[in-house]
């Protein structure tokens, strides 16, 4: 508990589309560096979520000169339906 | 303007009469709730696919059984309407069949909305129902409780997130639970089958709102 509030754990889908709204929001494509800090996670587990995110085609990674992940357009309707099911699930007091 | 007074067939004694366009009256309210609940079951379906989560497949399926159940009355109120003229015992069947389907459906829903609104921490629980609510007043009161205890979620709900679109769900539960009501206290009054009525589609517009708001881009 900090300052009377409780601390609620992201699910996976959470962090999927915090990762996806870190890169849209950067003009849809980012470093690595700046997802780290943005969604917070630890440099292991943000490799695996990317793993998933590319393999999954939300996401795609290139290569030049530096590392940068770009979102696809199965990534930016995620996060359009993730809105949506935020909200929903918010009205009726649902947990995802 | 004069009506015939036709029996509220299987809700309640026969001694009941209500004017005959209630019939229509009412089948339109049901058709217009059952569309709305089929609205809501497919866009939980939807995001079903997205979440994978337990609680929207839950959601999903217990708006298809209220669209279902309420479907099943429009028909047969609509039905009753049609047939008023020559109100005979295959009407009454029909409608005393359709009614015990819809007090089976109706209440599988009510019972899955408040499984959704358990504390998570209590992973297990037990819903004993007898079998007495195959009756209008018992089916009533059994809904009744159920909703209160919905409608008490939906009201904690909205304190807690304070959104516009929780408040539109807590205000269709509210309006569901004096539909129910309302309807059990029709014997001291027709007027309350008219605003039970009233309580109901008012209820379920409230959801289309609620819906329609999420669902723009």
């Amino acid at each position: 508990m900090i300052e009377g509030k409780k601390i609620e754990r992201r699910t996976k889908a959470d962090i999927f589309f915090d990762i996806l709204r870190i890169v849209q929001q950067d003009q849809g494509k980012t470093k690595t560096t700046r997802i780290l800090y943005g969604a917070n996670l630890s440099y292991a587990r943000l490799k695996k979520y990317l793993d998933y995110l590319i393999q999954n085609g939300f996401l795609e990674k290139v290569e030049k000169e530096a590392i940068y992940f770009v979102i696809t357009e199965k990534g930016l309707q995620f996060i359009q339906e993730f809105r949506k099911v935020k909200r929903f699930s918010e009205a009726f007091g649902i947990t995802i | 303007m004069v009506f015939n007074l036709i029996p509220v067939i299987s809700q309640f004694p026969l001694t009941t009469l209500v004017p005959e366009w209630f019939y229509l009256f009412s089948g339109l309210i049901y058709f217009a709730v059952a569309a709305i609940s089929f609205f809501i079951s497919y866009f939980s379906f939807r995001l079903f696919n997205v979440t994978s989560s337990k609680s929207h497949s839950v959601l999903s399926l217990s708006f298809l059984l209220i669209g279902i159940a309420f479907g099943m009355l429009s028909f047969v109120s609509l039905y009753t309407y049609q047939n008023s003229a020559a109100l005979n015992p295959n009407i009454f069947n029909l409608n005393e069949n359709t009614y015990n389907i819809y007090y089976i459906f109706a209440l599988a829903a009510y019972i899955l909305l408040t499984m959704i609104n358990l504390p998570k921490k209590k992973s297990e629980f037990f819903v004993f129902v007898p079998l007495w609510f195959i009756s209008s007043p018992g089916f009533l009161a059994t809904a009744i409780l159920f909703l209160f205890y919905i409608s008490a979620r939906s009201v904690m709900n909205f304190f807690k997130v304070k959104t516009e679109d929780a408040f539109l769900v807590m205000f269709a539960f509210l309006m569901i639970t004096l539909f129910h009501i309302f309807l059990l206290l029709m014997p001291f009054g027709i007027e309350l089958y008219l605003a039970a009525h009233a309580f109901l589609i008012v209820g379920f517009l409230s959801l289309l709102a609620m819906l329609i708001r999420v669902t723009r881009k």
